[in-house]
């Protein structure tokens, strides 16, 4: 009889750390596998910093024309001590940001009224069509005739590229309903007003997302632009100012921080549009 | 002698001039209050296209549809539409999309509605889950959920069941009868399965543009719940195969 006991006890627990063995062996499993996906992500970026560097020390690159990453993130830091770095970026956030919602507002409400009607969309095409190939660019002159160089003409500049970006998006986000949900809401007579609120609106969704988030980088690409042709402060302004005395290191750093911020600033729409339609997955 | 839908005369074609394609010659039929009535015919004989035209989705055509005794204008509530896809929207969640058409009344009372047209089709449970989670038996049951939950008088059913696996089909075939006779509604479905217009119809209205006035009704009298096995049954069954295959 105590032999028997004693023998399940025993391989009660043996059981139980058999248990315990699989439970860390799935954790260390799972770890792994996180710092897999993590090194495939990063491994590509973190080689090419690799050659650049190896590269430079083995005297193959100028370090005046392409200076070293160290250079850098040494420039980066000291940048980032005296708030230089970090005063720029404000100003130019804060430009891309007042465009940029200018330009979803309006085209989002604009985009809506012309896809929902036939008749605006064929009065206001060959307008619509004219204007959106014409580069943001080359508003810059007519921009400072008419606002002057101040913040009124690089957030119309900004403006202007997000806009059509936007509006030919949610044109074509609404003009692409189904039309079988459609037929749905009139088959239960549900009213015009609130078919649009209530189906037309949530349908193109995804579309509006992927213009808006299309138009953010537009609008990044077009604030260097205005800041490059009329401006005193900014990252385009800090990036010709340091062309100009041949720091290409500060050159490096206002573009890499541009590319970091506008990195971060899809990355916080990708969440706001996976949170909207989480019916998708 | 009024009947609930009537259907004289009905012609209807597509395109204008020289492509002008006729697909509805000269249709009659009836339809009584409380009557299931199945619409068989091959792909292109213009059932689905009557149905719409019941339905008041389209609105041209020659000839006279009474519903109720008045003109169809338009869509209407009374007319519930069950499409052969699901047609669900995709952003909102079972009860969301059963609940859709229910504007005006209270949130308690649009919940009690709701939940007992859920657990009419026996979805109860998936409440909260999005179209994409279903299958598509659960997707068609919602689907019918939401047409049921206005209490149309006439539903029209546009192939219901034709995406859907053979087990599937038959449970919601079975469910479909028991739901007809719980609401006493008037049921329209188009189909091109014999079986299931044998299993389901009252009358069967036959479409072929090869019969002399566009349509053939024959009545189904077989006692109920119907046994797909029985003689009866089977025999009808090929009755219908053969005029298919004569009129080829």
């Amino acid at each position: 009889m105590m032999n028997e006991r004693s023998s399940t006890v025993c391989v009660d627990d043996k059981k139980l750390s058999a248990t315990y063995f699989e439970m860390i062996k799935r954790a260390a499993m799972l770890i792994g596998r996180k710092i897999v996906s993590c090194m495939e992500y990063i491994i590509f970026t973190v080689s090419i910093v690799l050659l650049w560097s190896g590269l430079e020390t083995m005297g193959y690159i100028n370090p005046i024309t392409l200076p070293a990453p160290a250079t850098i993130a040494a420039t980066t830091v000291s940048m980032l001590k005296d708030g230089s770095l970090q005063q720029q970026l404000l100003i130019s956030i804060i430009r891309v940001l007042e465009g940029y919602f200018l330009a979803c507002g309006l085209g989002i409400i604009l985009g809506i009224v012309i896809g929902l009607s036939k008749k605006m969309n064929k009065m206001l095409d060959l307008v619509i069509q004219i204007l959106r190939p014409i580069p943001p660019i080359g508003w810059i002159p007519l921009a400072i005739l008419w606002f002057g160089i101040g913040e009124i003409s690089k957030v119309f500049i900004i403006f202007l590229g997000g806009f059509f970006v936007v509006l030919i998006n949610v044109i074509d986000g609404i003009r692409q309903v189904d039309y079988k949900l459609i037929e749905v809401a009139k088959v239960l007579e549900i009213p015009r007003f609130r078919m649009i609120a209530t189906l037309i609106i949530p349908a193109a969704l995804p579309n509006i997302f992927t213009g808006m988030r299309v138009a953010l980088a537009a609008c990044w690409a077009c604030v260097v632009a205005a800041e490059l042709v009329a401006s005193s402060s900014g990252i385009g302004y800090m990036i010709m100012n340091a062309r100009q005395f041949s720091m290409s290191d500060v050159v490096i750093v206002g573009m890499l921080s541009i590319g970091v911020i506008g990195k971060c600033m899809d990355v916080a729409l990708k969440q706001v549009e996976r949170k909207i339609t989480r019916y998708e997955g | 002698m009024n009947s609930y839908v009537q259907v004289n005369h009905l012609c209807k074609s597509f395109g204008q001039g020289d492509r002008k394609l006729q697909v509805l010659k000269n249709i009659n039929f009836t339809i009584e209050e409380g009557e299931f009535v199945c619409l068989i015919g091959g792909s292109g004989c213009g059932k689905s296209t009557i149905l719409r035209l019941i339905s008041g989705l389209d609105e041209e055509y020659e000839g006279e549809i009474f519903v109720d005794g008045k003109t169809v204008c338009g869509t209407s509530r009374e007319r519930g539409v069950i499409f052969q896809k699901h047609r669900l929207f995709p952003w909102l969640t079972v009860a969301e999309n059963i609940g859709y058409s229910l504007q005006h009344t209270g949130k308690k009372e649009k919940y009690e509605i709701v939940q007992s047209y859920i657990d009419l089709v026996g979805l109860s449970g998936f409440e909260r889950s999005y179209p994409k989670q279903l299958s598509g038996g659960m997707a068609q049951r919602a689907n019918i959920a939401r047409a049921l939950v206005n209490n149309p008088k006439l539903l029209l059913l546009d192939e219901p069941f034709s995406a859907l696996d053979a087990f599937t089909k038959i449970a919601l075939q079975k469910e479909m009868y028991r739901i007809k006779e719980g609401k006493k509604s008037t049921m329209l479905m188009v189909t091109h399965d014999i079986e299931e217009a044998v299993y389901l119809a009252d009358k069967i209205i036959m479409l072929s543009p090869k019969f002399p006035t566009g349509e053939k009704i024959i009545r189904v009298d077989l006692p109920r719940p119907r046994d797909r096995n029985s003689k009866e049954f089977v025999e009808l069954k090929k009755y219908f195969l053969i005029i298919f295959s004569v009129i080829r």
